[in-house]
């Protein structure tokens, strides 16, 4: 490793709350990108899984 | 081409083959003559076995060519196939890019050495330049899909659109976000109204654009279409971004990566093997988020379908 210590990978000479910032911010973001991606798609899949559902229903009455 | 033409002319059945690769890898070796010497052989070595593999298959097996690559047109083209083909791929894409990103960011972060004059908060590149690459990237893939889609009609290419531009949003947010923030103890400033600065923020709204323009029309095909065609037009902006460093004057350094450049990369292998590893597994989670949003599409668009209930139930 570049860095002695941990601590001092945390404080990265003077840059420290930059470097760690932006990969904070960024690393959510993109991670939102994927959990989003998966949600979306789990949602469809039981809002398709109602329609048929429903249309059962409908068609026994 | 017909290879009894050819012959009745005098020359041997694959002689304009045989030419054509030839000057293209000819073509190859000169671009990259002046690369590092690891990164030329590396290029030399994979191009001409990839040629001539790809060649000796060609004239062994002509049919088997043309039937695989219509094949693969139609069976991406056609959503119950592409639904399936995507379902086993993705497990091995999601690992190779989760693989790629974690080694590279951790290598970029901990292992690599410091920049001689930004010091540590350089670090940040193994995220912005990944970062803005895919967002790039994304646009023109979305180009693409776009004139298929217009062109063609192929419903495939609109589920694509529809695919990408969230990615394309995310990524151009975060090179832009994590820009700014490198600029601050860099250039003094979060932001400037720079040319690469301003083209970035318009390549983050076309993106919300053609997700608005998809939110916005009730009709599918509609949207897709009108998609389409904000897609097409917006490459010309992602030109724009590419070229605005050198077309004006700007706070924004040049590139220092170039796969064919005269001098090669201006960026140390050190400091270059992480960013690379980073790129790739950038566009990996390209791969899986398209793929998993597209799956999600085709599975909404073809509700109806047996198949989807099936596979849903």
């Amino acid at each position: 490793m570049h860095f002695d210590s941990l601590a001092e990978l945390w404080q990265m000479g003077v840059h420290g709350p930059w470097v760690w910032s932006a990969y904070g911010i960024c690393v959510a973001l993109i991670a939102l990108n994927v959990v989003w991606a998966v949600h979306r798609g789990r949602r469809v899949r039981r809002d398709i899984r109602g329609l048929i559902r429903r249309q059962s229903l409908q068609e026994k009455q | 081409m017909s290879s009894d033409a050819v012959s009745r002319a005098g020359l041997p059945a694959h002689f304009f083959a045989v030419s054509l690769s030839a000057g293209l890898l000819a073509l190859m070796t000169w671009f990259i003559w002046s690369a590092p010497p690891v990164a030329r052989t590396v290029w030399l070595a994979g191009g001409w076995t990839f040629g001539v593999l790809f060649y000796y298959g060609a004239l062994r097996y002509p049919h088997w060519y043309w039937q695989t690559l219509e094949r693969w047109y139609h069976q991406l083209g056609s959503p119950p196939h592409f639904y399936r083909i995507a379902g086993l791929w993705l497990p091995w894409l999601v690992i190779i890019a989760t693989v790629l990103c974690v080694v590279g960011v951790v290598w970029g972060l901990a292992f690599a050495p410091p920049h001689h004059e930004q010091g540590n908060s350089y670090r940040i590149i193994y995220l912005h330049v990944p970062a803005s690459s895919a967002a790039l990237m994304a646009y023109v893939a979305m180009g693409v899909a776009g004139l298929v889609a217009l062109v063609w009609r192929l419903k495939m290419a609109e589920i694509a659109i529809k695919a990408i531009a969230p990615f394309g949003a995310i990524m151009a947010a975060v090179s832009l976000i994590s820009g700014a923030i490198w600029g601050r103890p860099t250039w003094g400033t979060y932001w400037i109204w720079d040319a690469r600065l301003t083209s970035m923020l318009i390549l983050l709204f076309m993106y919300l654009g053609v997700i608005a323009l998809q939110n916005a029309i009730r009709d599918p095909r509609q949207a897709g279409q009108a998609a389409s065609l904000l897609s097409v037009v917006g490459v010309i902006n992602v030109v724009i971004v590419r070229y605005s460093v050198d077309w004006w004057q700007s706070l924004h350094q040049g590139s220092s990566m170039s796969m064919f450049g005269t001098a090669g990369s201006a960026i140390h292998p050190s400091m270059l093997a992480p960013l690379l590893l980073c790129m790739f597994g950038t566009y990996f989670l390209f791969a899986v988020t398209v793929l998993v949003r597209a799956r999600t599409e085709i599975l909404w668009r073809e509700r109806k379908s047996a198949w989807v209930r099936e596979e849903v139930a």
